[in-house]
C-alpha cells in the first residue's frame, strides 16, 4: 500500500488512494464504467478486492436484469451461482433467444440494452405472402440465420 | 422549534481530532447529516469532537458547508445546482491528492453526501482515461500480483479487455 505520513498531530495521514478506507474507495469505484473497473481490478490485490464487491456491479446492472438472466441461454442451474459481476459479464455477450431469432446484450461502457432481431423474426403487415416477395442474401446479413442489421438500442 | 431567526444567531462548536475549536452557524453545521442529527437528538452541548478530521481538513469542509448552506440561493428554477455554485465547486475541489482523500473521508464520517460526491467524482475523474500503468504511477500504487495472477486476472474478464 501507499506509504503513511504522521503528521504534527501524531495522526498517520493517507497519501495515497489505497490508504483510504474500503467503503470510500467503493464510492468512486461505483462513478466509473465497467471497462475502469476492469482495469482498476489489475492495480493491485487490495483493489482487485474492491472491484469485485457486489455493490458496484449491481450498480451497474439494468433494473430487470433478472428477467435478462432468464432470456440469456444457458443452464439454469449454473446461472444461480453468478453474483453481480459475472451477470454483467454474461449480459454484455451477445445472447439468442426465441429460437435464434433475436439476440440482446449490453453496452459495456453504458450498459444501455441492444438488441438484433433476425428478418426470420418480423411480419410484414398486410403482404406477409410469400408469393410476393423473398429472402434476399446479402453480404451485411449473418450467415448462420440472416441476422440483420435492425438495430434497436436503447439509453443508459 | 426554534424559530428560525433564533436559529440563525445560534452557534455550534466543531473540535477536530487536534483540539481546534470552530464556531459555526446551525446552518453550516446541519450541511452534516451526522451533526444534524446531534442537533436534533439534543447533544450538541458544549462543543461537539470530530476524532477523525483534523483542523486542516474541517477548516476545509466548513469552507464547502458555509458556501452550500444557502441552499436556495444555489439552485436554478429546477433545482440544480446553478452554474455559479459548480464553477465554485470546481475551483474548491481542486486540491492536492493528500488533501483530496482527507476531504472525501471526512465527507463519509460526517455525511455530507454533495461534497462526498464531489470528492469521489474528482478521483473519478483522475482516473479516467489512464491505463494501468498509469493510474499505479499516479496513485503510488505497487503492483502486487505475480505474472500468474495477473493472466488469470485478464482470463476472467477478456470482454473488458477487447
Amino acid at each position: 500500500m501507499g506509504a503513511w505520513v504522521s503528521s504534527m498531530d501524531g495522526r498517520e495521514r493517507p497519501t495515497g488512494l489505497g490508504d483510504l478506507p474500503e467503503s470510500c474507495v467503493a464510492e468512486v469505484l461505483v462513478r466509473l464504467d465497467p471497462p475502469e473497473i476492469g482495469r482498476f481490478a489489475r492495480l493491485s490485490r487490495t483493489f482487485r478486492a474492491a472491484a469485485s464487491a457486489d455493490f458496484v456491479w449491481e450498480a451497474k446492472l439494468p433494473a430487470n436484469y433478472r428477467y435478462l438472466m432468464e432470456k440469456a441461454p444457458g443452464e439454469e442451474s449454473s446461472k444461480h451461482g453468478f453474483g453481480p459481476r459475472e451477470i454483467f459479464a454474461k449480459l454484455c455477450r451477445p445472447n439468442r433467444f426465441d429460437a435464434d431469432t433475436k439476440e440482446f446484450w449490453l453496452e459495456k461502457y453504458t450498459g444501455g440494452f441492444c438488441m438484433l432481431i433476425s428478418s426470420k423474426a418480423l411480419t410484414i403487415t398486410g403482404i406477409n405472402d410469400q408469393r410476393y416477395w423473398n429472402y434476399i442474401p446479402t453480404n451485411e446479413s449473418r450467415a448462420a440465420n440472416g441476422l440483420v442489421g435492425l438495430f434497436y438500442k436503447t439509453g443508459a | 422549534m426554534m424559530s428560525l431567526a433564533a436559529q440563525k444567531e445560534k452557534k455550534i462548536v466543531l473540535r477536530s481530532s487536534d483540539g481546534e475549536e470552530f464556531e459555526v452557524e446551525v446552518a453550516t453545521a446541519r450541511q452534516s447529516k451526522m451533526i444534524s442529527n446531534m442537533i436534533n437528538d439534543g447533544c450538541v452541548e458544549g462543543s461537539i469532537p470530530l476524532f477523525n478530521v483534523d483542523a486542516r481538513t474541517l477548516a476545509k469542509v466548513i469552507e464547502y458547508c458555509r458556501r452550500h448552506a444557502g441552499a436556495t440561493r444555489i439552485l436554478d428554477e429546477y433545482d440544480n445546482p446553478n452554474e455559479e455554485i459548480k464553477s465554485w465547486d470546481a475551483t474548491y475541489i481542486d486540491v492536492h491528492q493528500t488533501i483530496l482523500y482527507d476531504i472525501l473521508q471526512a465527507a463519509d464520517y460526517l455525511e455530507i453526501k454533495d461534497l462526498l460526491d464531489l470528492a469521489c467524482e474528482q478521483v473519478a475523474n483522475i482516473i479516467r482515461g489512464k491505463h494501468v500503468e498509469e493510474i499505479r504511477n499516479t496513485f503510488n500504487i505497487k503492483n502486487d500480483f505475480t505474472v500468474e495472477e495477473e493472466k488469470e486476472i485478464r482470463k476472467q474478464h477478456p470482454w473488458l479487455f477487447e
